[in-house]
Order: C-alpha cells, then sequence, then structure tokens
C-alpha cells in the first residue's frame, strides 16, 4: 500500500468522526481540574479493541491532543489549571482576563496549541528514525543534567529568590516522600499505607491551584467578579500577531519536541522550559505573570508539540516515552501490532495512518477550539458563587480518579489549605510542581549514575562528564544559570528605576 | 413542593437500598477488578482482555481500575481488604504478593486472597545490551566471573529484582543490579548501551531485538513457542525457573454460590478464541489454570521461590 | 495578580512578619524532618538530607532577612499599617483559609463514610451558602437555602449521571453510595 492510497484512506467519514470525538473528549476531560488525556484515554480503550487498530488509535491520540490544550481553558478563565501543563498559562492568561481580554487569551492558547501540535506531528512523520536513536543517547548522566536545567528555570520566575528556592525544595521535599525506588526503604512515611505510596504530582497541583484559588475566591462579590465582555478581536489578529513574534512559536514547538522525546521527563519540564526561555526573548514591553501573551504562546505550543514527539519512541523502539503513550501501546498490542523499527514494514497501513491521522487531531482541535472560545468564554458570566462549588467537588472527583486513592484527595485539600496561605504570603506555587516533577528524576539519576561509576571504578564527575552529549549539557546548565543572573539583575535595575521614578 | 423535593432527594437512597436488598444471584450490578499496576502494561493488558470477555459472560459491566503504587503493594492490599462479595475482583502478575509478602512488612499474606484462575505463563529473561560483546549465557558468564561487579543489570519490579539476583547467585557471578521504575525505561536503557544486561519478561523480546538487543536465555521450562531460537538457561546448564503468571483473584472468603458463579464463567471463558487471539497479539503466553490447578500451581511455586528470597534477602533489602 | 475580598498587605511591615513566622516555621519543620532521616540507609537519606539543609538555610535567611527589615526604626503610621495587615492577614487566615479547609475536611471524612455522592451534595450546599455569607450574613434566608439544597442535588445528579453511569468512572463509595 503506496502512502497515497493510505492518504485516501484518511478521508473518510469515520475517520473524521473519530477524531473530533477524541478531540472533544479529550477537551473536555483536559479542562474538568484534575482529570486529564491519560484519565479520557484509559477510559476509552475498551472502546477501541473492537475498532480497526488504526481508527482506535486516531481515537485516542485525538484525546492526548485535545487533552494537552483543554487544560488551559480553565486556566486562562478561571485561574484554575485543568493539568500541571496548563499551569504556566494560568499565570499569563488569567491576567489578561482580569484586563478584558479572555477572549484574545483563548485565541492565543488556542492557535498556539495548533501551531505546537503541527510540529510535533510533523517531527514525528519527518524524523523518527534519527530522533529515537537520539532519545537513546540519554542516560543516568545526561538525564540528571537535563533535571538539573529544569530546576534553574525556576530562577527566571519572577518574585523573591528566597521563596523561590523555599518553594522548589519543597517540592523536591514532598517528592522524597514514600518508598524509595532505589532501595525500597520508606521516607517519610509514618506508618501510613497512603505516604508510602508517594505524593503525586496531580493532587498537589489541585491543591495548590485548584483548590488554594477556590478558597481565596469564596466571598467574592458578583461586582468584584471579572466581567464578561465580547471583545472585538479577529482570529487572523491574533494569528498574525504570534507570527510576528520572531521565532518564538517555532522555537517552543522546538523545545517541548526535544524535550518530550526523553522518556519520564514528561511534559512539565518542557512547559516551564519554554515559558522561561519566552520571559527572556520577550520584546513586548509587558512584565510576564501580568498577562504577557508571549507567555501562553510559548507554554501552548511547547505541550502540544509533546504530543507528536513522545509517540517517537514508542512507534520506533516499542519503549513509551510518557505514561499516556503507554496506554496507547498497550492499545496497539492488544490487535497484535508489533511496535518497534519493524512496525512500518509489517503494518504500514496502521503507522502512516496514523501518522498522518495525528494532523488531522490538530485540525480538529483547532476547529472545535476556534469556534467554542465563544462559548467557552460564557464560564465567564457564571456567578462566583456556582463556580466556587462547581470547581471544588470536580477536583475532589479529579483528584481521586488519578490513580483511584482515597488518599490523593487528602493530600490535595491539605495542600490546598497550604498553598492558600502560600498565596497570602507571596510563596510562588509554581516552583514546587516543578520540585515534585524534577525530585524523583534528580535523585534516582544521580543514584544510578553513582552505582554506575562505582561499578566501573571511576570517579563520579568521570562517568558523568564521560559522552560528549553530556558535556554539552553541562555547558547548557552553566549558560542559562548565567542567563537566569544575568535576566534578575537587570529587573532590580528596572524594579530600583520604578522606585526613584 | 415541599414532600415532592424531599422525596426525590431521598429517591437515590431508596433505590440502594432495593438493590442490596434483592443481591440474589450473582451479579446484579457492576463489577470492578483492580490492577495494581498503572494502565497499559502486561497485567493490566491481561486485566482488560479478561474483564472485557468475563462481563460479557457475566451479563454485567467490569471496570479495570488501576491502584498502582508502592511495586503493587498498594493494589494488593486493597484487594485484600475489599467486602468478598464478588463485586471487587484483582488481576495481578504472581509471584509480585508472595515477593513483597515476604520481603516487606505488608498488612496482606497469601492466604488473604482466593486464587481463581491464572491466565498466562510468561518466563522471565535476560538481555544483553547492542553493543554488548556476549552472544551467549556462556560468554557473558565468563566474563562476569573475571570482572566481578562490573556488570551492570537493570531490573524492574519485585520478581525483576529477585530474577537478576538468583541469575547471579547461581551463576557465580557478582553483578550490580539497578533499578528502573517500569519496563519501559529499563529498555530505553538497555538500547542505549547504559547497561549490560535487563531481567525482565519476555514480553520484552520484540522491541529489544528489533532494536539489535541479544536475548541471553529464558528462565522456563522448555523454549517458549513464540520464540524458539531463545534458548532456556536450563539447556545451557543454569538451573533457574522463574516467571511471571497473571492471575484473578477475589479477597479471600467469597460466598459459595458467588464463587461458583464465578468459577464457571471463567472456565467458560477459558476457551473462548477471540479472547485466546488478543492475548496472543499482546505476546502473552495464554495458559489457562482453573480454579484447583491454580492453587496446585501456586503452591509448588511458593516453595521453589521462598529459599531464593531467603538466601536474597539481605540483598533485597540493602540494596 | 491575585484578586481577593481584601486588597492585599502590600507593605513591608506586614511581609516582614510574615516572613519571621515562615521562616521559624521552615527551619523547625526541616530539623523535624532532617532527625527522621537518620534511621534509614545512607543511600536513601542523602537526597532528603541535602534537601532538608536547602530548607533549614532558607528558613535561616528568611528570618535574618525579617530582622534586619525589622531593625529599620518604624514609624509610627508605619506601626499603624502593620497592625492594620495583621488583623486583615488573620481574617484571610480564618475565613478564608481554615473555614473552607475545614469545610473541605468534613467533606472528606463523608466522603470516607458515606461514599462520594452525599458528600459532594455537602460540600456544595455548605460552600454555596458560606459563600453568600461571607457576602453579607444577611443572606442567609429561607430562599438561600432552598437554592442551596437545589443546586447541591443538581450537580451532584449531574456528576452522577456523568461520571457513574455515562463514563463508568469508580467513585469513592461509602456505607450508601
Amino acid at each position: 500500500m503506496d502512502i497515497f492510497s493510505i492518504l485516501l484512506n484518511l478521508f473518510t467519514p469515520s475517520v473524521f468522526l473519530v477524531v473530533f470525538a477524541g478531540v472533544l473528549v479529550g477537551i473536555v476531560v483536559g479542562a474538568i481540574p484534575g482529570l486529564n488525556g491519560a484519565i479520557g484515554i484509559s477510559l476509552l480503550l475498551p472502546l477501541t479493541f473492537t475498532m480497526e487498530p488504526q481508527i482506535g488509535l486516531l481515537l485516542l491520540g485525538g484525546i492526548y491532543m485535545g487533552g494537552m490544550y483543554g487544560g488551559s481553558i480553565t486556566a486562562i478563565l478561571i485561574n484554575v489549571p485543568g493539568d500541571v501543563v496548563a499551569a504556566p498559562v494560568a499565570m499569563e492568561g488569567y491576567p489578561l482576563t482580569q484586563q478584558g481580554r479572555a477572549k484574545e487569551a483563548l485565541y492565543y492558547s488556542i492557535f498556539s496549541s495548533m501551531f505546537g501540535g503541527f510540529i510535533g506531528v510533523l517531527v514525528l512523520i519527518l524524523f523518527t528514525p534519527p530522533l529515537a536513536r537520539f532519545a537513546l543517547q540519554f542516560g543516568p548522566a545526561e538525564m540528571f543534567f537535563v533535571s538539573l536545567s529544569g530546576l534553574i528555570i525556576v530562577g527566571a520566575l519572577s518574585g523573591s529568590i528566597l521563596k523561590a528556592a523555599l518553594a522548589v525544595l519543597l517540592g523536591l521535599f514532598i517528592s522524597t516522600v514514600g518508598v524509595d525506588m532505589i532501595t525500597g526503604s520508606e521516607r517519610f512515611t509514618f506508618d501510613s499505607l497512603g505516604l508510602r505510596s508517594g505524593i503525586s504530582v496531580v493532587p498537589v497541583v489541585l491543591g495548590l491551584f485548584c483548590f488554594a484559588e477556590m478558597f481565596l475566591n469564596i466571598g467574592k462579590k458578583p461586582s468584584e467578579q471579572v466581567q464578561y465582555r465580547d471583545q472585538k478581536i479577529s482570529r487572523m489578529t491574533v494569528i498574525k500577531d504570534i507570527l510576528s513574534q520572531r521565532f518564538l512559536v517555532w522555537k517552543s514547538g522546538l523545545i517541548g519536541t526535544v524535550v518530550g522525546l526523553l522518556p519520564g521527563v514528561g511534559t512539565t519540564l518542557a512547559v516551564f522550559m519554554s515559558y522561561g526561555d519566552a520571559k527572556r526573548a520577550s520584546r513586548r514591553d509587558i512584565p510576564f505573570e501580568q498577562g504577557n501573551p508571549d507567555g501562553i504562546i510559548a507554554a501552548e505550543s511547547a505541550n502540544n508539540a509533546t504530543v507528536g514527539s513522545s509517540m517517537v519512541p514508542l512507534l520506533a523502539l516499542g519503549v513509551p516515552g510518557s505514561p499516556t503513550s503507554a496506554i496507547i501501546a498497550g492499545a496497539l498490542v492488544i490487535h497484535g501490532i508489533v511496535l518497534g523499527p519493524s512496525l512500518f514494514v509489517n503494518r504500514p497501513d496502521v503507522a502512516f495512518t496514523f501518522l498522518y491521522g495525528m494532523l488531522l487531531t490538530v485540525v480538529a482541535m483547532t476547529i472545535i477550539g476556534a469556534i467554542g472560545i465563544k462559548y467557552f468564554s460564557y464560564i465567564l458570566k457564571i456567578k462566583m458563587e456556582y463556580i466556587v462549588p462547581t470547581v471544588l467537588v470536580f477536583a475532589l472527583f479529579g483528584a481521586y480518579s488519578l490513580r483511584n486513592s482515597l488518599f490523593d484527595v487528602f493530600i490535595a485539600i491539605i495542600l490546598g489549605i497550604a498553598g492558600a496561605i502560600f498565596k497570602k504570603m507571596h510563596v510562588p506555587l509554581a516552583p514546587i510542581i516543578i520540585g515534585v516533577v524534577l525530585g524523583p528524576l534528580i535523585e534516582t539519576n544521580l543514584a544510578r549514575a553513582m552505582r554506575i561509576a562505582g561499578a566501573r571504578n571511576m570517579p563520579l564527575w568521570e562517568y558523568l562528564l564521560a559522552t560528549p552529549l553530556s558535556k554539552g549539557l553541562v555547558a547548557l546548565v552553566v549558560i542559562m544559570l548565567l542567563v537566569v543572573i544575568r535576566m534578575r539583575h537587570k529587573e532590580k535595575i528596572a524594579a530600583k528605576e520604578v522606585k526613584n521614578a | 413542593m415541599k414532600t415532592n423535593l424531599t422525596l426525590l432527594l431521598s429517591a437515590p437512597f431508596l433505590l440502594a437500598a432495593a438493590g442490596t436488598a434483592q443481591a440474589q444471584d450473582y451479579p446484579t450490578k457492576n463489577i470492578q477488578i483492580i490492577v495494581p499496576y498503572s494502565a497499559g502494561g502486561g497485567g493490566d493488558t491481561v486485566a482488560r482482555i479478561v474483564a472485557d470477555r468475563l462481563g460479557e459472560e457475566l451479563g454485567q459491566q467490569i471496570n479495570v481500575v488501576n491502584r498502582e503504587g508502592a511495586g503493587g503493594e498498594i493494589g494488593i492490599d486493597e484487594i485484600a481488604r475489599s467486602d468478598a462479595d464478588g463485586y471487587t475482583l484483582g488481576v495481578f502478575g504472581y509471584p509480585d504478593n508472595f515477593v513483597l509478602e515476604h520481603t516487606r512488612d505488608t498488612s496482606f499474606t497469601f492466604d488473604s486472597l482466593d486464587y481463581l484462575a491464572a491466565f498466562d505463563d510468561m518466563p522471565m529473561g535476560i538481555f544483553a545490551s547492542p553493543n554488548s560483546q556476549h552472544n551467549t549465557l556462556e560468554e557473558l558468564v565468563s566474563y562476569g566471573q573475571e570482572h566481578p561487579g562490573e556488570m551492570i543489570i537493570g531490573e524492574s519490579g519485585a520478581l525483576g529484582l529477585l530474577h537478576a539476583l538468583a541469575f547471579a547467585e547461581r551463576s557465580d557471578m557478582q553483578i550490580t543490579p539497578i533499578r528502573y521504575s517500569g519496563g519501559g525505561e529499563l529498555m530505553n536503557a538497555l538500547l542505549g548501551n547504559h547497561i549490560d544486561l535487563a531481567s525482565t519478561s519476555s514480553m520484552s523480546h520484540d522491541p529489544i531485538v528489533d532494536s539489535n538487543g541479544k536475548p541471553i536465555g529464558f528462565a522456563a521450562e522448555e523454549r517458549m513457542e513464540m520464540f524458539p531460537d531463545v534458548p532456556t538457561f536450563k539447556e545451557q546448564g543454569l538451573d533457574l525457573v522463574m516467571g511471571v503468571s497473571r492471575v484473578l483473584v477475589a479477597p479471600a472468603g467469597l460466598p459459595d454460590d458467588v464463587r461458583e458463579a464465578l468459577v464457571a464463567a471463567l472456565d467458560k471463558i477459558s476457551t473462548n478464541e477471540e479472547m485466546i487471539t488478543n492475548f496472543e497479539n499482546s505476546a502473552i503466553p495464554y495458559r489457562y489454570l482453573d480454579d484447583s490447578a491454580v492453587n496446585e500451581m501456586l503452591e509448588k511455586s511458593n516453595s521453589v521461590l521462598m529459599p531464593v528470597i531467603e538466601s536474597n534477602l539481605d540483598q533485597i533489602n540493602g540494596n | 495578580m491575585m484578586l481577593t475580598v481584601a486588597p492585599l498587605p502590600t507593605n513591608a511591615c506586614a511581609q516582614m512578619l510574615s516572613n519571621l513566622i515562615l521562616g521559624v516555621i521552615v527551619l523547625l519543620s526541616s530539623i523535624f524532618f532532617y532527625l527522621q532521616t537518620t534511621d534509614l540507609p545512607d543511600r536513601s537519606a542523602l537526597f532528603p538530607q541535602y534537601i532538608l539543609w536547602g530548607l533549614a538555610i532558607v528558613g535561616v535567611l528568611l528570618i535574618f532577612q525579617a530582622l534586619l527589615e525589622g531593625r529599620k526604626k518604624a514609624a509610627k503610621e508605619e506601626l499603624e499599617a502593620r497592625r492594620e495587615a495583621r488583623v486583615q492577614f488573620n481574617d484571610i487566615l480564618i475565613f478564608q483559609v481554615m473555614v473552607p479547609g475545614g469545610l473541605m475536611l468534613v467533606a472528606y471524612g463523608l466522603l470516607l463514610s458515606v461514599g462520594f455522592y452525599p458528600a459532594s451534595a455537602f460540600l456544595v450546599f455548605t460552600i454555596y451558602s458560606y459563600h453568600a455569607f461571607r457576602i453579607d450574613a444577611e443572606n442567609l434566608n429561607r430562599a438561600l437555602w432552598v437554592r442551596a439544597v437545589i443546586f447541591a442535588f443538581v450537580i451532584t445528579l449531574f456528576m452522577y449521571l456523568v461520571f457513574t453511569l455515562l463514563l463508568g468512572l469508580p467513585a469513592p463509595s461509602g456505607a450508601l453510595f
């Protein structure tokens, strides 16, 4: 079967139906706090058993793509990121909403998601084999340096550096709770079975971003609420503006693509990295965290770019790169499809239909998003008295659903209380999430590196710097550190000038 | 108006009460199967294939619920604690429960569960990295004995480590085990030549071999039908048989009629060709054992595993 | 960037006090958790110990920073502002954090004992009424209770229909559901 006839196969009603349905489900589960694409996919997994494999795959791929976007809607409108990856979008998008520019923020988000989605999928189509080989180069040493560079991003966020350090250390500490992966010993579990399984990132996000935000909204009078305003702004204006930011969307899409390739690192790091970089490079005269659209462009294009690239190791090697792609792998094997290099030889119909079909999921997402935005922003018309209780119970359910764990619900509530206090004390919340995500990566990879170095009788630093790639990554870490210091310095001077004037 | 509202509000409660009152013919409501791992792996796949068929056979929807955490301990604990009414079942890879029970302070024991059936028999195996100079067990062992502690073996899961340790012990080698959080991460490390060997189940065979990784041997009694080219350890002179078997369990103490209904349904679906095809497609070697056969198998296997666990307990805990 | 009922206590004095408290709490809890690590095998203890050292240092620096700020002679009106800010902060702490947090914990207790749906109805009802109460205590009248009950019922029913019946997602179950 040649590529042309495969492409023709894509243009059938059933494919369109499945892709649109998948994307829609994805957007909805993504927007509900606590639920995300992975949950949506595992829900609909049994449905795909009876479908043709490529159709079932596209259904799941659509959920994955839509889920990455959906989280940004609630993030922009009510400052509640539906998922971890939407946290930076909330930091820029919600201030825009407060300025009455919700519609514009939503346009930025959907069209950046579109560009990011296309970049990721095109990379998947064009460069899967070489990129898969590249991803394999990342061993313990390389992963350690990548995670370190993620920590440095924290310095680029605004606010007191001391409190940012406090937040990131707190996040790292939270990540050490539970049965230690390397030795199996229990840390800070106080004999609780719940704590043994550790504290995962979703309840932390729900607590810090969703519960805390809702608590502080209680008692807000309708007049204090952000008012719904039908903004006169055309889609083309926003698209043109996205493209006129030199390289921004392409660079962010590429950061998402490359970081998304790395197994286990996940989308969170990619999103914060491109957000931090956008802050460095932004040419707009608007401070970050006060509604700079560049932050939305960077974060949204990066997270949708990871959808395509996290499938690269899956399709090329049969090694899933993210929890979501692991579930998609599960759906494939049931159909007897062996993932890995032989996939493109044995089942080109499945492989190519899926690859090119993923482009359709981006199209579907864009159409649903661009049309739906008008209706999404009606959320702003709803009074706070209805929003707060509704978001709280949905998040309560979401906290449970991730691992079907009551303990996670408890953790989310406790962190909600803590998060509201932190907010009042000006302790930034995003670094906590970065710490929780990166903690296990830093610890396990360093531990592995120490053990391998020990077994090979070489000093640790020699093992860490053994490959050209790891040397390059060290350079990256150093450069990032310098850039962050310079950014901080500039901000300080700017702040002084404001004070003097 | 007020009375109507009260009635409306209490309706769900009344319905729920009615539901419990007539729980005569099992099953009358949805059943859930707890899987103590995250979605997407081998154990999860088995659970979903079986849930699909079993649900059809029993005429009720069966939901698969993933309760991962602490190497399976959280989920297995939850299965053992559930009400023994037949509405909560579990699927996991034996001997995870047995290894956990004897290496950690778990609140469940082997007898907290009622083993109703086993669906597969998947041996563990050792694979070498693509860049490795060793293609056979013999080459590998002689190198390992000359360079004690230098060879690095990746493993994941309770059984992965046990298998790696037993492999080293029986072949008189000292090797350095390194822990990975899941099969995917482990494969990545092996294929990227960051580790020398991997201790994982035969399910990983295809992706590893496709990327030029080398299968050294399987810890099976005899060669597998699926992979006739891979030798067993036994035929290479190493006495090591160890594998995973996905079992379907219920909390101990099921009412007799419920247990009978479940066992009969399981026996009935065990020959369903579509289900068997699903297993084979997923590279899971299908082997059905009914409730008496599975208990016999488990008892035998426990007595083989116990000494291995005991002699490696220090390494497992202190590793 | 934050929208809250009360304006933020932005003056340096209120910050100073809260930084001092924060610093002390961080320092004390890092010492507490550090003591927990001493029984662990070295390889498990290493990473958390580094983090806790870091936290302790941050705690000390926060205390120092706060004390340095505090030593600057405070003008009279600043003292006044400080007191006002403190009152405001306590107000937020009690009414915006402790009360809703407490309600969530009660809902969690209900979740454990009677199941998700009764707990969800309870939570919607109480948060809805509490919201009205915070705007104006006069709001608590019969009409509001009725609205709260109906709203709680509708939301709970909606979640039941979508999550349990349509999607078959498992909800935490208790004695009743």
